[in-house]
């Protein structure tokens, strides 16, 4: 699974198995990087 | 021999005093081919004890398909953390080490039905429509 998603370090999230969050980030920023995920999905 | 020392037993019981509703651990779990699965059913079984407003359900998860697919797991061990309503939280792997902070913290919030995010947050996140899949990978150190 680490594999498959890229996993080197930890935190990792990722969005809708696209978009990627490396480490751990302020709240603000996270909820920012969740829309453009959800904006992205809209585009395709 | 317990997973849980007597000692970490009473300052989990204390933080889960903060828990206002009943939360449920929904577990699956297989007999083979699993890595740390009887650790993790022991560690949920253990922890379950310690409020009683935490209960526990095990399920099977090569036997009981009807529930895998309720809650939509492709892998074990799992752990859905929910109440009355699923929230689509889920835990992979055992919750061990910082994760366990991590388990302690989701089962809180569950139970009080409310998220620690700024109210800013929330209100944009309730604007959002469609689901959306985070998957955090983390480890127990």
């Amino acid at each position: 699974l680490a594999t498959q998603y890229r996993v080197y370090a930890v935190p990792r999230t990722v969005i809708n198995e696209r978009e990627v969050i490396e480490g751990s980030v302020p709240e603000t920023q996270f909820l920012e990087r969740v829309l453009k995920a959800i904006e992205k999905n809209d585009e395709r | 021999m317990a997973l849980i020392r007597e000692e970490d037993a009473t300052e989990i019981r204390q933080r889960l005093n903060a828990m206002a509703g009943p939360v449920k651990l929904i577990h699956f779990t297989q007999q083979l081919n699993i890595e740390y699965g009887r650790e993790t059913r022991q560690l949920l079984e253990e922890l379950a004890t310690l409020s009683d407003k935490l209960s526990l359900e095990v399920y099977d998860f090569l036997l009981d398909n009807q529930k895998v697919a309720e809650y939509g797991v492709d892998k074990v061990p799992a752990t859905a953390v929910r109440n009355g309503k699923d929230y689509g939280i889920r835990f992979y792997g055992i919750p061990a080490g910082y994760e366990f902070a991590a388990l302690l913290d989701a089962i809180i919030e569950v139970s009080l039905g409310a998220s620690e995010l700024r109210a800013e947050t929330k209100e944009k996140l309730s604007q959002v429509t469609q689901p959306v899949h985070l998957q955090v990978f983390v480890t127990p150190t």
